[in-house]
């Protein structure tokens, strides 16, 4: 009864624009005022101490490597050695946009950014070479869902945290799910090509593809730090963001290519998106810890339990909870709210943490791609020019591999587990 | 400070004022063009300020993580306090941040019902949530003040620093982001325009160059 006040109440504030985390802050803070047995002083506790975790200092650290190495140019490199290397496979700026994804995940915690990125260059050069405005755009859209599952992604940070697993293991577990769905995209890419023979391919700047690799190198050099570093023991994920930040200000030190003016703006840029990002973390503390005070968590254990004692219809039902709730909420609040209900009864079933994350943030960034929010679709159509509607349409025939994606990686969960489990041993 | 360029939400307003009916409405607006009102350039000051905290506490968390891993590797001499202060900053950096992201309005919403509604219905939606944001952090800070005074003499574990200048952090940003929204409430009431809400997009465009394939 109370539960189902709480999130009314909070639906109620989001719809009318209330930012997230007032959304989920003030019904709590009336519960916690109403309670005779306990105090305000509580909710100060509750969300100051979740925003006090050593595993989420990795959350400004990576949101600064990625804008950092932008302003850097370090994006350039590797985006040149890209098309260097595709120079002449038939189709080859489709295969650009969808490795571009792949390489620039530690550099794009967020699709947004990707999208941005990716958009507002590959879809105007697209188009000039033949492509279909649609294919492109959905193409870069669907491409654009790999950032945040590939590690290191900053949903995965918030969901470890959220649900007490390690950084590193569910780092590790989004690995080959993000190849998963970029194989997926080469084929669609390779079948538009075989339809497309005669298109006219970039020219791109006739270097040699050594020169190409050579200057790429020290920028691919990061993912090693981060992931192997990780994987070796040698740092915590926190670590290994900080040593990340250092090595992109080194590379832009050496190549002379970031400016002090531009470093303060990568400072003001990473505190902004931290506040909005932590300021809900903050908040979904309270939240959490008032729906396990009211035992929500056990409520929706019995009813799911009740409902089936079939893991499989279980994850279905989890899927199409979360792909609702990814319509309506951004990834990050999408996890926080959901995670403390659903985990519980996860375990319940026998299903893994680790496995659990990975379908949750995929599903809940598919929502990125759908209306009626769809920020990456209202990204794309901004950096672009084409209308949202074009935009959407060109999505539409995306959703396809990507639900693909979804099934493989929601019923086998090998795919998400059996990485972390290697390394563990 | 160039007033053209740097009054942000009030210039906008002040353009599209002039036409409004009520010439206690276009009055004030006239002289922004000249000289800003102090509101204004106060609120620009305190974001500001603001800002500069939160990329030092920034600073702070990069230095210290590196120093860290620098320290067991280099000097095989691990730190008991670089963790602690990281924390620390931490949780003033999003405090902080999280007051001038609401004077900028850039805190993360649900975009679905005011963008389909018309103009009255848009700023009463954009009051509503500054009433909203205002009481709730209002709330929070009469019942933290008790809290941050009870655990006030209790030291963090390393550096002994006392509990309450961690919840301090809280209540310092809560105040901030309370005045924010009130200011901004004030702001729409004066002008009966929404402020403006800018996309930022462009801060996400990546640098690349597809070079000669034109």
């Amino acid at each position: 009864m109370i539960l189902g006040l709480l999130v009314i109440a909070m639906m109620v504030l989001l719809f009318l624009r209330v930012p997230i985390a007032i959304s989920m802050l003030l019904p709590c803070l009336v519960y916690v005022a109403w309670s005779p047995d306990i105090t305000l002083g509580v909710s100060l506790q509750q969300t100051v101490g979740s925003v006090d975790s050593f595993p989420l200092l990795a959350v400004p650290l990576f949101i600064m490597t990625g804008y950092l190495s932008n302003a850097a140019g370090l994006a350039d490199r590797l985006f040149r050695m890209l098309l260097t290397l595709f120079k002449k496979v038939p189709g080859n700026l489709g295969f650009v946009n969808v490795f571009s994804s792949l390489m620039f995940s530690w550099m794009s915690g967020a699709a947004i950014a990707d999208a941005a990125g990716l958009g507002s260059v590959l879809v105007p050069a697209m188009k000039k070479r033949g492509y279909d405005e649609k294919f492109a755009l959905g193409l870069t859209g669907a491409s654009s869902l790999i950032g945040p599952i590939m590690p290191p992604s900053i949903p995965a940070i918030v969901y470890a945290v959220s649900a007490g697993v390690s950084v590193g293991s569910l780092f590790f577990a989004g690995v080959l799910p993000a190849l998963v769905l970029t194989s997926i995209l080469c084929v669609f890419v390779y079948r538009d090509a075989r339809k497309n023979p005669l298109r006219e391919e970039a020219n791109v700047q006739d270097i040699p593809v050594s020169e190409a690799i050579k200057s790429a190198i020290p920028v691919l050099l990061t993912p090693v730090i981060i992931l192997g570093g990780i994987l070796g023991g040698i740092f915590t994920p926190t670590e290994a963001a900080a040593a990340a930040v250092m090595w992109v200000l080194i590379l832009g030190v050496i190549y002379r290519s970031l400016s002090f003016k531009a470093f303060r703006g990568v400072l003001t840029k990473t505190a902004t998106t931290t506040g909005s990002i932590m300021l809900i973390v903050a908040a979904a503390g309270l939240f959490g810890w008032v729906i396990a005070r009211e035992q929500g968590p056990q409520a929706v254990t019995e009813a799911m339990l009740r409902f089936t004692d079939n893991p499989i219809v279980f994850l279905l039902l989890i899927n199409v909870v979360l792909l609702i709730t990814g319509m309506v909420l951004e990834p990050v609040a999408g996890l926080l709210i959901t995670v403390p209900v659903l985990l519980p009864a996860a375990i319940e079933f026998g299903i893994d943490p680790l496995h659990l994350g990975i379908v949750m943030i995929l599903n809940l960034v598919l929502g990125l791609l759908t209306p009626p929010i769809g920020l990456v679709l209202y990204v794309l159509s901004s950096v672009t020019g084409s209308s949202v509607q074009t935009v959407t349409r060109g999505t539409i025939p995306f959703l396809i591999p990507l639900l693909i994606t979804l099934i493989l990686i929601t019923f086998i969960p090998a795919f998400s587990l059996w990485l972390p489990g290697l390394l563990a041993k | 400070m160039n007033a053209g360029n740097d009054t942000g939400p009030e210039n906008p307003a002040a353009d599209d004022g002039s036409f409004d009916s009520s010439p206690s409405v276009s009055d004030p607006s006239e002289s922004t063009r000249k000289s800003p009102l102090p509101l204004a350039t106060c609120v620009r000051w305190m974001v500001l300020g603001e800002k500069t905290i939160a990329c030092l506490f920034l600073l702070v968390i990069v230095s210290t993580m590196a120093a860290q891993v620098f320290a067991r590797y280099v000097f095989n001499a691990p730190f008991q306090w670089s963790e602690e202060v990281a924390r620390f900053a931490l949780i003033w950096m999003t405090f902080i941040s999280a007051a001038f992201v609401m004077a900028e309005r850039r805190h993360i919403a649900v975009d679905m019902i005011s963008s389909r509604v018309g103009t009255g219905g848009k700023l009463f939606i954009e009051c509503l949530s500054y009433v909203v944001v205002a009481a709730s952090c209002l709330l929070l800070l009469i019942g933290g003040a008790s809290f941050v005074w009870y655990v006030g003499k209790v030291g963090s574990p390393a550096l002994g620093v006392p509990k309450s200048w961690w919840y301090g952090a809280g209540m310092v940003g809560l105040f901030l982001m309370a005045s924010h929204s009130l200011v901004n409430l004030f702001q729409v009431w004066m002008t009966g325009k929404p402020l403006p809400r800018e996309t930022h997009v462009e801060e996400e465009v990546m640098q690349l160059e597809m070079e000669q394939s034109e």
